[in-house]
């Protein structure tokens, strides 16, 4: 039931697609240049790199239907990777992410290929553990990551030119971002997405069809991982400061719930969502002290209000007014 | 951590087996304690989250986790 929605939705969707991502790329572009200062690059900045995760977690948990408690394990995981490779064996920072983001990317889809056999709340439990085991790694090896008092990335470099200053690294993360949502959207609209889709739908009846389940929840979970580890590697460059707490239990949370509230199984949903929790902790920064509770309140009437997620519920009532 | 801990005891024995869930409690704390004594008392949380991965490998229901036939 849940597959044949979107199906049918198709081919108004694939029409109407690249125009406003055509807009919305306009404005990211002039963006950095409206943004009075420094500061509001840098919230610009959080939004498009939540916003990219949060993508890339929704092809997982939107619309494969397979849920990971772990996912800022790879972002974690990415951050020093490049990190660890550039500052402590001198490699080119390029160089570093792309290896650390092949690594991760490996790793992903052996672990891919054991645990996404496990269904509801032992996947939950084992993508958790995958993300717990990591944050300890990250804290203990003092050697390599510095430790829980965290560890310096060096500036990132390409082609001899190094990315400096908040309108720089503003321009390279919206461009990431546009690039995010136009692949994703492709990817969803693609057979392989309707073979996703299919799997969330039921399982069973994906397979009867012949869509290969294993391969398809491994790739897109490989998918996922490395797009979050390249973003963390970036994240690292752009900060230049790291510690574990990246990788840890809460953020990975942060991302879920990220998709959960934009919407599971909608691209600009996520974006929604990534930046209204984005945004929320700093717009609520006045609340001194109960910024927490105004957080969570404005988060539970959300989902209240809106069961459905952000995105389609607005979208929905739009078009009835306009009828 | 405590939290996450009784979640990581319940899934070891199996969710919805009582049985399942005071082994998968008493197996969590005796490899805690002996990780903490014979290999690295930092690596003592992560001990539970590894003995959790490699018992869902082998048996994805948990260790007393009934197998379920689904109704297609």
């Amino acid at each position: 039931m849940t597959t044949a929605e979107p199906l049918t939705q198709q081919p108004s969707r694939g029409r109407s697609r690249t125009a406003p991502l055509l807009v919305f790329a306009l404005a990211l572009a002039a963006l950095p240049l409206v943004l009075p200062n420094a500061y509001y690059a840098d919230v610009a900045i959080r939004v498009a790199i939540n916003a990219t995760v949060a993508i890339a977690l929704n092809l997982l948990i939107g619309y494969t239907g397979q849920i990971s408690l772990g996912h800022a394990a790879f972002f974690g995981l990415g951050a020093y990777g490049s990190a660890i490779l550039a500052s402590r064996f001198d490699w080119p920072p390029a160089a570093a992410l792309a290896a650390s983001a092949a690594m991760i990317g490996g790793f992903a889809y052996g672990l891919a290929r054991v645990i996404l056999r496990l269904e509801g709340h032992y996947l939950a439990m084992a993508t958790l553990g995958v993300g717990v085991i990591a944050t300890i790694a990250l804290t203990n090896e003092t050697g390599l990551t510095g430790g829980p008092d965290g560890m310096s990335s060096p500036d990132f470099t390409l082609f001899g030119f190094t990315v400096s200053g908040e309108r720089q690294w503003c321009w390279l993360f919206m461009a990431i971002l546009v690039a995010a949502l136009w692949l994703a959207a492709n990817l969803v609209d693609s057979p392989a997405g309707r073979a996703l889709r299919a799997l969330r739908g039921s399982e069973t009846a994906a397979r009867t069809l012949g869509v290969d389940a294993a391969s398809f929840k491994a790739r897109v979970f490989t998918l996922s991982a490395i797009a979050t580890a390249a973003m963390g590697s970036l994240y690292a460059h752009y900060v230049g400061f790291i510690t574990p707490s990246l990788a840890a239990f809460p953020k990975s949370i942060e991302l879920v719930t990220m998709v959960v509230v934009g919407s599971m199984a909608s691209i600009w949903g996520s974006l929604v969502g990534a930046a209204l929790l984005s945004l929320l902790p700093e717009l609520l920064a006045r609340y001194e002290g109960s910024e927490t509770i105004v957080f969570g309140l404005i988060l539970l009437a959300t989902m209240i209000l809106l069961p459905r997620g952000i995105v389609p519920t607005l979208a929905a009532s739009i078009a009835r007014r306009r009828r | 951590m405590l939290g996450l801990k009784g979640f990581v005891a319940a899934t070891l024995g199996g969710l919805g087996s009582g049985v399942g869930a005071v082994a998968g409690g008493i197996a969590l704390g005796l490899m805690e304690s002996l990780t903490a004594g014979y290999v690295s008392s930092a690596y003592k949380d992560a001990a539970a989250f590894v003995v959790v991965l490699l018992i869902l490998v082998v048996r994805p229901r948990g260790m007393f986790g009934a197998a379920t036939a689904t109704r297609v």
